[in-house]
């Protein structure tokens, strides 16, 4: 199974030395940001090598490692990659080492604890996505949550402690709800095969009774949802969100999220195909009400981070949704769209913890008439703002309408509200940016802020032109996509077997 | 299919040269161009315009038929069997369109000039001007839907931008909010009937569908499992007595009346006055509010197949036609005036497509386009000679002192009101007679009914025309004293832009004769015949001739009566209007007020969203939160009576509990 360069055992490793070389090199303080950021190149660029590596016409996982880890309960290390996890992969590393870049500025205590904890976020988050075993993939989800709750609590603002311990409590009842749904289906196969396994694929092969199944898709939707998070488990975020810097901001929305969608993509619709086609009403109807509440809280908040925030909760119901309608255009899309949410929100972050840097509030009335002071941030952050709403031509229209169209298709009454979301989600952030950037300068404090700076414009303009990329030529980030929305497609459409089966395609 | 035509690879460069022109200008404008800024600008404009009409006649060469030039750029959004790209379409409709859009935008660039001459962010200005002539190309070359739509809210996107482009003002970043939030619940409509059309045909492209239309060819909708005729499907119920079809065509049509400022969803466009006035010729009169007449013409083949959405769009642009030109009548302001006129136009251009008659709706939409841009600029020319004034009854007696100005003014007021032979004239009489001859099976009483309404508005029409130039022009001066004393002529720049449109506004209704004017003429149709290769014949309707030219005389009888009606109450009697105005003080204030309308809106809808947004912010604060915190207090005492316990990690108990509940479970559901 081993083949060639371990490039996922590397992209592993690399953020972990880097982070023991922080540690290690003692209290040479000024150097930590250029080593951290060196690494995260480096991660950068084997996720880069690995591209040009990925074939998107193979189905299945590609660049395989396998070793036994505990044989006796058929535990592996077991590491691969498909379009999904892959274009995740990317996007962590890419984010990583801006948001590295990011905190230049705002970290100036305690460098290198903070920039080890976020490499070593950054090694468990690629675990969570390299791992085709599932208890591999259990232990990183534990690992990487460790280092976020440092970087909140230590380095975050205002109620850091209460909203580090309220994400960890949160986060780890969903993980114990999780781990209860894993350990379900691999002694239900234990059961019928008299042998261990945690291999995603192995399990998916032995099919459970659909009683059983509702049981263990409810544990591993409890565990999922709250990463998501859908309605009613979303109260952490808003939070964390708030009071984490912004490196932590920006890696909590942009990846973090982005695990409950993987998990339900990767393990709770695979495993249990016939419970999550039973559910999908449910699942889509908790996603609507996501979309629709975070778009119309997010409104009234005082604070940019928050408003931001809930702007989160309103997007991830939009991939939800495009997840459980079962469709190849709601697939595709609903893939892209984790994506852009981590581009365009990543970018919100980015710019806002910019802002604060400056003034040091987020306090919406705080601000006003920017516009004139800082033209080049105004005018980055109306970019974020458009490819945010979803202006055709920028990335996020591109997932959304094929959300759209997906949806569509499978539910109309769906369609109806995601287009209620696109509405809303033009109005809280564009009254927002009326707020921040146009009218007078009415607060002295704002006048003569400094605008952007190279190291700052440096740092958002790759961001700009993905964007721009994505929005006008995204055929080769779809195209990894296919054949991962496919085979949850194969799944749903034929439980009994697990790479067989007529995926339903698009009829003229 | 669609041919290719000769030199397709310009097609792009239409909108590519003003884009270019906008990322140069935003990145050198403000430290190396500033003052130069428009060079770069108008440049792109004159560019496009040129290359326009080198496309125009390489398409008049060619046979009726075959004028079309295509072409496929690259592959956009494909997923699961849905396929769109990035291609453009020269069709005698977009080519129409692209002549119009650049010709006039450039004139309006040239105008810009001298107009922002002394802005401090005159590099902004033209950059954002240049964004949207490089957007609205892109709208009306796309050769499918969903390329439209990209143009569709670029556009948005920069009337957004140049209503609010003097962002310190209050009141100028309101109106730019308000319209984007206006035009994307429009949008939300259009939207929907993409999706519509994308789940009944699995793709967006005009030729596609249009052959599927045509052919009757069979499709898969969604919510049947079977293929079935595109008839079939359109004709399906889909509940609440509308069919498929007219649901797919009103969601589009809901767009429409969002870009093009129709009723329910008018209400942005007065308030984008706060834009510069060149922003408001050529955005908010010219081009971009006719887009939503262009949607429709464009898919004239999908309205065809739905009487009931056809009923509608003439309800609705006639209903809007007689609102906004009622409303128009009280008016003090002139741009508030010539917005109104605006929304009571594109009126008009609806009522057209209403009754199917698309190619009377885009001859109108043309010749408008002449005429109101020429108004727009003109009254831009009395702001700059007044220090920005804009009230009405601050101006008076200008003709003197404006000579340029004022003439221009008046070919176009005679154009807008529709007297022979200024351009309004021909297009307005042809919509009129195509209203009265149209029968709609669903609502057989529609067409006479909105006929009636279109006479008033036309007599509405002349008389708030005329009020603003007797106001404006003649009379008495009611100028502040030391605004009279310098008031001067605007520069060439200025001037010339407006003479050149009030050619076109007196000769563009030549373009155009059609019915009974060009029997009797032998006018040569140039317009209607170029157009029918995509919008289909005009019918001849010779059988009816007397009747049409009673209703043209009709038309020019009552328009001036109201002229002669507005030259009593506003240069001879100008005390009168207020003693009318106290006699029906509650009709004066409710359209002075604009019927309401913003205020309906303000409680029905902005009010409610703003009190479910608080309320939804303390559920989440307090009640859902409350009831995790709960949840963590409980946990938390757990943890510290597992501490005390054995003084064990969380994470480690937490793996213990979770493998023995699972075991639990297990045990119980499966042994």
């Amino acid at each position: 199974m081993n083949e060639g360069f371990p490039f996922l055992s590397a992209l592993l490793v690399v953020p972990a030395i880097g982070a023991f070389v922080l540690i290690a090199q003692g209290d040479r303080l000024a150097r930590s940001k250029w080593i951290a950021f060196g690494f995260a190149l480096a991660e950068l660029g084997i996720a880069v090598a690995l591209a040009l590596r990925f074939d998107s016409n193979v189905s299945g996982p590609q660049a395989v490692e396998r070793h036994d880890w505990i044989p006796s309960f058929g535990i592996h290390y077991h590491l691969g990659i498909d379009g999904l996890s892959f274009a995740l992969i990317v996007l962590t590393t890419f984010l990583t080492a801006v948001a590295t870049l990011a905190s230049f500025r705002g970290i100036a205590t305690r460098e290198r604890e903070f920039y080890a904890l976020l490499l070593l976020l950054e090694a468990g988050t690629i675990g969570v996505f390299v791992s085709l075993d599932l208890f591999l993939f259990y232990v990183f989800w534990e690992v990487m949550l460790l280092p976020m709750v440092f970087l909140i609590g230590i380095f975050g603002h205002g109620e850091r402690v209460h909203a580090a311990t309220k994400f960890f409590l949160y986060t780890l009842a969903g993980s114990l709800f999780m781990l209860i749904g894993l350990l379900t289906v691999a002694l239900y196969y234990h059961a019928q095969t008299g042998n261990y396994s945690f291999d995603a694929r192995e399990l998916a092969g032995v099919t459970m009774p659909e009683n059983l199944q509702r049981w263990a898709f409810l544990a591993l939707f409890v565990g999922f949802a709250v990463k998501v998070p859908l309605f009613p488990l979303h109260t952490w975020l808003p939070d964390a969100h708030t009071e984490a810097p912004t490196a932590g901001s920006v890696m909590l929305a942009a990846i973090l999220l982005k695990m409950g969608v993987y998990g339900f993509l990767r393990i709770a619709i695979p495993l249990l195909p016939a419970a999550a086609t039973a559910a999908a009403p449910w699942v889509g109807a908790l996603a609507i009400v996501g979309i629709v509440y975070g778009a119309i809280v997010a409104m009234s908040q005082p604070d940019m981070k928050r408003l931001v925030a809930y702007s989160s909760i309103s997007h991830l119901g939009f991939v939800v949704l495009g997840v459980f309608a079962f469709t190849p255009q709601s697939l595709d899309g609903a893939l892209l769209q984790m994506v852009n949410h981590g581009l365009s929100t990543g970018a919100l972050f980015l710019i806002v913890g910019m802002i604060y840097e400056r003034r040091h509030t987020r306090e919406i009335a705080e601000f006003g008439g920017l516009a004139k002071e800082t033209p080049v941030l105004a005018t980055f952050l109306m970019i974020a703002s458009l490819s945010s709403i979803g202006l055709p031509g920028l990335n996020g229209f591109v997932g959304e309408f094929l959300i759209l169209i997906g949806v569509f298709r499978s539910h109309v009454v769906w369609a109806i509200a995601v287009v209620l979301g696109i509405v809303l989600g033009a109005a809280y952030l564009l009254t927002l940016y009326r707020r921040v950037i146009f009218g007078k300068v009415t607060n002295p404090k704002n006048r003569g802020m400094q605008d952007l700076t190279r190291r700052e414009i440096v740092l958002l303009a790759p961001i700009v032109a993905l964007m721009l990329w994505i929005g006008l030529y995204p055929g080769p980030v779809l195209r990894t996509f296919h054949r991962a929305s496919e085979s949850v497609l194969m799944r749903v459409a034929s439980p009994s077997q697990a790479n067989a089966g007529e995926v339903p395609t698009w009829k003229r | 299919m669609l041919g290719t035509g000769p030199i397709p690879e310009l097609l792009p460069v239409v909108p590519a040269l003003p884009f270019a022109a906008a990322l140069l200008v935003a990145l050198v404008g403000p430290k190396y161009l500033q003052g130069r800024s428009h060079a770069l600008s108008v440049a792109a404009a004159a560019g496009s315009f040129l290359i326009s009409a080198v496309l125009f006649v390489e398409l008049l060469g060619q046979n009726a038929e075959s004028r079309v030039i295509h072409l496929t750029l690259w592959r956009w959004i494909a997923s699961g069997g849905f396929e769109t790209h990035v291609g453009f379409l020269f069709d005698p409709l977009s080519a129409v369109m692209c002549l119009v859009v650049t010709g006039v935008g450039f004139l309006i660039h040239v105008y810009s000039i001298g107009y922002m001459k002394d802005d401090p962010s005159y590099f902004r200005f033209f950059s954002y001007l240049s964004l949207f002539l490089g957007s609205m190309p892109v709208l009306v070359l796309a050769d499918n839907f969903l390329l439209l739509f990209v143009g569709w809210e670029g556009v948005g996107l920069c009337s957004y931008l140049l209503i609010g482009f003097w962002y310190e003002k209050s009141s100028a970043s309101a109106a730019g909010l308000k319209a984007f939030l206006v035009n994307r619940i429009g949008d939300a409509g259009f939207l929907l009937g993409l999706a519509g059309l994308a789940a009944v045909f699995g793709t967006l492209d005009f030729g596609a569908i249009h052959k599927a239309v045509d052919t009757n060819a069979s499709v898969t909708p969604w919510f049947a499992g079977t293929s079935m005729t595109v008839r079939d499907c359109f004709a399906s119920p889909l509940g609440l007595g509308i069919t498929v079809g007219t649901a797919i065509t009103l969601a589009l049509f809901f767009g429409a009346t969002g870009k093009s400022a129709q009723v329910p969803l008018y209400v942005w466009l007065p308030d984008a006055m706060e834009g510069p006035t060149p922003v408001s010729a050529l955005i908010h009169a010219a081009t971009m509010v006719t887009a939503g007449v262009y949607l429709l013409a464009r898919a004239h083949f999908l309205f065809a197949l739905t009487p009931v959405t056809l009923a509608v769009v003439l309800g609705v642009g006639t209903l809007t036609a007689v609102i906004a030109a009622s409303i128009a009548v009280v008016q003090r302001d002139i741009k508030r005036v010539l917005a109104y006129s605006t929304v009571s136009q594109l009126g008009f251009m609806f009522a057209a497509a209403g009754t199917g008659a698309f190619t009377a709706a885009i001859f109108h939409l043309v010749t408008h386009a002449f005429f109101k841009a020429l108004l727009f600029l003109g009254a831009g020319s009395v702001m700059h000679a007044l220090d920005n004034e804009t009230d009405l009854f601050r101006m008076g007696g200008l003709s003197k002192k404006l000579r340029v100005t004022s003439l221009t003014f008046l070919v176009g007021a005679a154009a807008l009101v529709g007297l022979p032979p200024f351009a309004g004239f021909f297009s307005k009489d042809e919509i009129l007679f195509r209203v009265i001859s149209t029968t709609n099976p669903s609502a057989p009483w529609l067409p006479q009914a909105c006929y009636a309404v279109l006479l008033v508005t036309s007599a509405l029409t002349a008389f708030y025309t005329a009020r603003m130039v007797f106001l404006a022009f003649y009379g008495t001066s009611r100028v502040d004293s030391h605004v009279a004393a310098h008031v001067h002529e605007s520069p060439p720049m200025m001037t010339l832009p407006l003479a050149a449109l009030a050619l076109l506004a007196f000769v563009g209704g030549a373009l155009g004769v059609s019915g009974v004017l060009g029997v009797r003429l032998h006018a040569p149709d140039f317009v209607g015949r170029f157009l029918e290769p995509v919008l289909g014949a005009t019918s001849q309707h010779a059988d009816s001739e007397g009747a049409e030219l009673v209703s043209m005389a009709a038309v020019v009888g009552i328009a001036l009566v109201a002229i002669a009606l507005a030259y009593f109450l506003y240069v001879r009697h100008l005390d009168a209007p207020a003693k009318i105005a106290d006699a029906f003080s509650g009709a004066y204030r409710a359209l002075s007020r604009k019927l309401y309308v913003d205020e309906v809106y303000d409680w029905i809808v902005v009010r409610p969203v703003g009190w479910l947004s608080r309320l939804g912010s303390g559920v989440d604060r307090y009640l859902v939160d409350g009831i995790v915190n709960a949840t963590g207090v409980v946990a938390h005492g757990f943890s510290w009576l597992l501490g005390r316990l054995q003084n064990g990690d969380l994470q480690l108990y937490g793996l213990v509990i979770g493998i023995g509940i699972a075991v639990i479970l297990f045990s119980v559901l499966v042994r």
